[in-house]
């Protein structure tokens, strides 16, 4: 298990559990499926060369991840994101690389919360 | 936060809201969702901004929260649509961003976001937003509601002015103002300005005018006109005179009105037989007489206070007399006209008022010439609501011609009512000093449908014999002083004197009636208790037509079938003969 605190402010975790309490497993799976599927959405449209998308999805992962704690991808979501305006695509190339990793460390360590 | 305690918990937590949360992150949804639910507001989700205006149409949510990038149609052009959706309902809307750069942040206000909540979510800081927006929501409902009932109480409002307008209307209603000798600027609405205009003939063929200007506006500036045109028509229309018109309508003002409104009023009557102008001003502004061209002016200023403030005992009726002439021209003004501003402050003031008389060439010009003056001193014409201006000319007119003011056409009608008759009337010291008696005759002899249309011609006989029995049988007045304007006065004082002075005196009228083959006689009998005069000397003279002081009999024998005196020469007869032919008639 990797340091959480690198990559999940576990405070908000506990806070959002509260406050979405039956609910909080929905809410963390939704999280870990959604994100995959757009972290495999951003690959497609680095490799199909489309800026906006890139951008845009970025930009929504930053938002939903920082929702859940997860402030590490959240801020290389952001890097991306601007990284995708302005078309610089070998930085993006890495940074995308970076967001897989991060997420696969997000969502072990959300998965051990529920 | 102090402002946010400032509602107790208690009301915030009762008020529950319909939130529209529009997000196309499930997670951020999920959890936006819950905090709604949790501060007991409902809430409905919509993944992009199409489902959001859709959703919103039907729930008509009271809080908008919006994600400001969105596929399908992103945050900005959704805030558009919804405020056009929203109309003048104020549903505020809070942008959901994690975007930070100023720009960003600028064009969700500009596109009609009302507040911003940033990524991560906060839920201390969702909450207090929406209870500030949510209070921001309750004073705008308070406004628009108020401004509703404004509005419809402004409706009601002119409404009812409009409906208080038709009774002004068919009682405060100008008269024969539209004759052709009189002229005047009023605004249709001038009775809710506080301006009254009135006109009306006398029995005798006079034309007496009335301009009254309430203090105040709206409503109560127009409530005293109702009962001032009343007793106004009334009286005038039954021969009563000026003096007793205004005791009148100063008695009843003094009673409505409350203290602060009055009535600064001029009136004015014209007497074409005298040819003469008698003019009571109280408050209203000078009232002028223009002969010619220049400055061939006569000014009358106020000489009392205005209706409705001294109580009737004290009240002063007494009237100014002056000789005019053919196409000598009257003028009245409310205040209104004096105080007229132009843009830059300046009054129009007497000055405006008078250089018009003064630069005036052709007196048949001079109205419209007060018209333009006024407009082109305030440089616009709809200022000129709240001033009344009324001009008289005077015309010499054949005394015959006026006598139909009260005109009937009695021929339509059968002769009905009481056809051999007589009465009598004994008039007393008291009965002397009180109101002329003449009205009440006349009131007794509109009683003959046949007489009704001949109300003038004996409304003149009457008076005048009336009259010369009191002033000059009783009272042993010379009228010769009555041939100057000075002179007139002193006989109005000495008649005043002698009036308080009777004790034994009388004046007995005696009316007979009885019908010929076609029509009828009513023979009038007056007989004073003073000593006489030499009669025979006075009916051998040649009529006279100049002066007014001899015009009376003169003109009381033309109308007349028989006209003597008897006894001493304190008693007159008077035979007056009416035909059911208009042709026969004299």
């Amino acid at each position: 298990m990797p340091d959480i605190s690198k990559h999940i402010n576990e405070e908000m975790v506990e806070e959002l559990r509260e406050i979405m309490e039956e609910d909080f497993v929905e809410l963390v799976s939704t999280y870990v499926s959604d994100s995959r599927e757009k972290i495999r959405n951003l690959d497609a449209a680095f490799n199909a060369v489309n800026y906006e998308n890139l951008c845009n999805i970025a930009h929504t992962l930053k938002g939903s991840s920082a929702n859940l704690g997860a402030m590490a991808l959240s801020s290389f979501c952001a890097e991306l994101e601007n990284l995708a305006r302005e078309e610089r695509s070998t930085e993006a190339e890495n940074i995308l690389e970076m967001i897989e990793q991060e997420f696969i460390s997000v969502s072990s360590i959300l998965n051990s919360f529920i | 936060m102090s402002s946010v305690h400032a509602i107790s918990p208690d009301t915030e937590s009762a008020m529950k809201l319909k939130v529209l949360i529009a997000d196309d992150s499930t997670t951020d949804r999920l959890i936006l969702k819950r905090l709604i639910m949790n501060e007991g507001h409902e809430a409905f989700e919509a993944e992009n901004g199409k489902v959001a205006l859709d959703l919103f149409s039907q729930i008509k949510p009271d809080l908008v929260l919006l994600d400001a990038l969105m596929p399908e149609m992103n945050g900005f052009e959704t805030a558009c649509e919804i405020k056009v959706l929203a109309g003048e309902e104020f549903v505020p809307i809070i942008f959901l961003t994690s975007l930070s750069d100023t720009e960003s942040l600028v064009r969700c206000l500009n596109a009609g976001g009302d507040d911003f909540l940033t990524k991560p979510y906060n839920r201390i800081i969702l909450k207090a937003k929406i209870v500030a927006l949510n209070r921001m929501r309750e004073a705008s409902a308070t406004m628009q509601q108020q401004r509703d009932h404004i509005v419809r109480y402004n409706k009601q409002l002119i409404h009812e002015q409009e409906v208080a307008k038709n009774v002004f209307d068919n009682i405060a209603h100008p008269g024969c103002i539209d004759d052709e000798n009189i002229k005047y600027i009023l605004s249709p609405m001038a009775v809710f300005n506080g301006d009254l205009l009135l006109a009306s003939k006398t029995p005798s063929g006079n034309l007496i005018v009335f301009l009254g200007d309430f203090t105040g506006h709206g409503l109560p500036a127009a409530i005293g006109a109702m009962p001032v045109a009343e007793i106004f028509y009334g009286m005038s229309l039954k021969g009563f005179a000026m003096q007793e018109i205004l005791q009148e309508i100063n008695r009843k003002l003094v009673n409505i009105l409350p203290v602060g409104v009055f009535c600064c009023g001029c009136m004015v009557e014209m007497d074409y037989r005298k040819q003469q102008v008698r003019v009571w001003n109280g408050g209203l502004p000078d009232a002028v007489i223009y002969s010619g061209t220049g400055d061939k002016l006569k000014k009358i200023p106020s000489f009392n206070l205005p209706l409705g403030i001294i109580k009737p005992e004290n009240f002063n009726n007494a009237i100014k007399a002056f000789d005019v002439g053919e196409g000598d021209r009257f003028y009245i003004s409310s205040d209104g006209i004096l105080e007229e501003e132009n843009s830059r402050g300046e009054m129009y003031g007497e000055e405006g008022f008078f250089r018009v008389f003064k630069e005036n060439l052709n007196p048949e010009n001079i109205f419209e010439e007060h018209k333009q003056a006024v407009n082109g001193f305030c440089e616009s014409e709809d200022q000129g609501d709240d001033h009344s201006l009324v001009e008289i000319v005077f015309h010499k007119l054949n005394p015959m011609e006026l006598t139909a003011g009260a005109s009937f056409d009695a021929c339509k009608y059968e002769v009905l009512g009481p056809i051999v008759w007589e009465m009598s009337m004994d008039l007393r010291a008291d009965a002397l000093r009180a109101p002329s008696p003449v009205p009440v005759l006349m009131h007794i002899l509109r009683e003959i449908p046949a007489l009704q249309s001949r109300s003038g011609e004996l409304y003149t006989i009457l008076a005048e014999l009336y009259f010369n029995a009191l002033d000059h049988g009783v009272l042993g007045l010379d009228s010769a002083l009555k041939a100057s304007t000075e002179g007139f006065s002193k006989y109005y004082t000495q008649r005043a004197e002698g009036l308080e002075q009777l004790k034994s005196d009388s004046v007995k009228i005696t009316l007979t009636h009885y019908l010929l083959s076609s029509g009828g006689v009513l023979g009038i009998i007056i007989k004073d208790s003073g000593e006489g005069f030499n009669s025979e000397e006075y009916l051998d003279k040649p009529m006279v037509t100049d002066g007014y002081c001899g015009r009376g009999i003169s003109l009381v024998r033309s109308l007349c079938r028989s006209l003597k005196y008897g006894g001493q020469g304190n008693i007159v007869s008077a035979e007056y003969q009416w035909s059911n032919k208009p042709s026969e008639e004299n």
